[in-house]
């Protein structure tokens, strides 16, 4: 059903494709095939999928089924991609369900005296924004920089500046005990930075 | 109300009763049922156990207790069939009412499953994973490629904010040089194993979250290997693990498998029987 069908190469015609890209998920390998491989019967299939798919790790998987959408969107061809399937519309459900469920949950974090956690969640989606525009400043600065446009001095300051707020993001972070990199999933997106 | 639950698709010359096998719910038996030459592999279970509320309670558990034991129960009953013949390894839930639906899902896709039985008579799949210790590969890049010594040189002069910029344009080239690094490795890896193998397929890489591991996964890959070629392919494989031992790259092997990768098809969906 997913393009998968495309990758596999007979040994024939290989073509190999650009393999390395920073891609992630799966779990043990029995789950791994169990879950998402496997022949697919429909009609009277009882089990939802992308039910199960949801159970283990939340939110990252959310992520990454939707990029399974996505695969299975592009897999089923043009004519039918203006049709969403069965499985689109569960998915989207689910989604909703999700959002409506961290809705609920929202007010309860707070409540429960958590709020260290929620000032947590809302220290790390600053810091990631801050760190997104440092790093646009930082590019746009390095082409300048290539194209001659700016002196010794305007370089020097630049950088200083840049490294600076490198820092200070680094101090808040250990502040408020986010330990792992900083960047936002978009799902089909891919990441923020 | 109780239902049929699907585990693959093979020939029917095997068993009728598998004893001594019980199904995903530890205790019903797998029994068979045959439309002409071919035989679904199946077991009873509780209709109720696999929808509405039930399914969402069991699905809700964040320890997954019932998902984890029921997903390796399919694979073991899959593992126990697959002896000595060619099966069709199905997704996982996988639930018909009737007996008759999976008669007809047999009958109207007869001649696909023979086909694709056919093709896979005497045949396993292999899962390989590559790992890559990207830090002892980036020190080897950093070592001997021209223009990041040439960067390198210049970091140590100059002043600070200067350094800032050279400092990130070298993290840059090191970054791209080890993509190429790791791509071309991946064709070496892919091409060698391929030699003895009939198909492949990719599968997407786990974060280190997951492995649990330091180093990165940079292939995840299932091969379709004959019988008859399995020594060489493992050799093939020995000798890629000998040889790039030193660039910190690791092989991992793990099966053999149901043919779960290589058994995705459409196929008519049967008559909805109320």
């Amino acid at each position: 059903m997913i393009d998968r069908n495309k990758l596999i190469k007979s040994r024939n015609s290989i073509a190999y494709p650009k393999l390395y890209k920073n891609k992630k998920v799966s779990l043990v390998d029995v789950l791994d095939r169990v879950l998402d491989k496997g022949a697919v019967v429909d009609g009277e299939a009882v089990i939802r999928i992308a039910d199960i798919d949801l159970v283990f790790i939340g939110l990252r998987l959310l992520v990454t089924s939707v990029s399974r959408a996505e695969k299975l969107r592009r897999g089923s061809g043009i004519h039918k991609k203006l049709k969403p399937t069965k499985e689109d519309i569960e998915y989207l459900q689910e989604l909703e369900r999700e959002i409506q469920k961290a809705e609920k949950n929202i007010p309860k974090i707070i409540d429960a005296g958590n709020s260290k956690k929620a000032e947590r969640g809302i220290a790390k989606l600053v810091l990631t924004l801050v760190e997104f525009i440092r790093q646009i400043l930082e590019k746009e600065s390095m082409r300048r920089i290539d194209a001659g446009n700016l002196s010794d001095i305007e370089i020097q300051k630049l950088g200083l500046t840049l490294k600076a707020l490198e820092k200070k993001i680094e101090e808040l972070k250990t502040v408020f005990g986010i330990k792992e990199k900083l960047n936002l999933e978009l799902g089909p997106l891919g990441n923020l930075m | 109300m109780r239902g049929f639950y699907v585990y693959c698709i093979t020939s029917e010359d095997g068993p009728k009763k598998f004893s001594g096998l019980n199904g995903i719910d530890n205790k019903s038996g797998v029994f068979t049922l045959a439309y002409k030459d071919l035989g679904a592999i199946v077991s009873m279970i509780n209709l109720s156990d696999f929808g509405g509320n039930e399914l969402k309670k069991k699905l809700d558990d964040p320890k997954c207790k019932w998902v984890k034991r029921t997903v390796l129960n399919h694979q073991k009953v899959i593992n126990k069939v697959m002896k000595g013949r060619a099966v069709i390894p199905m997704r996982f839930g996988i639930v018909y009412k009737k007996k008759g639906q999976i008669e007809e899902v047999l009958e109207k896709n007869y001649r696909k499953f023979k086909n694709i039985l056919g093709s896979l008579v005497d045949k396993k799949e292999w899962g390989v994973k590559i790992f890559c210790d990207q830090g002892r590969l980036a020190s080897k890049i950093q070592a001997k490629d021209g223009s990041i010594k040439k960067l390198r040189k210049q970091l140590g002069t100059g002043p600070e904010g200067k350094k800032f910029f050279l400092q990130k344009k070298l993290d840059a080239i090191t970054e791209s040089r080890m993509e190429e690094e790791m791509n071309k490795y991946s064709q070496i890896f892919l091409k060698r194993l391929s030699k003895d193998s009939d198909k492949y397929i990719l599968n997407d890489t786990s974060s280190k979250e997951l492995t649990g591991r330091n180093e990165e996964m940079i292939i995840n890959v299932a091969y379709l290997v004959a019988d008859k070629n399995l020594v060489k392919f493992e050799k093939n494989l020995d000798e890629l693990r000998e040889k790039y031992l030193g660039d910190r790259f690791l092989l991992e092997l793990s099966g053999p498998w149901p043919p779960y990768n290589f058994v995705n098809l459409d196929y008519d969906r049967p008559k909805q029987i109320n």
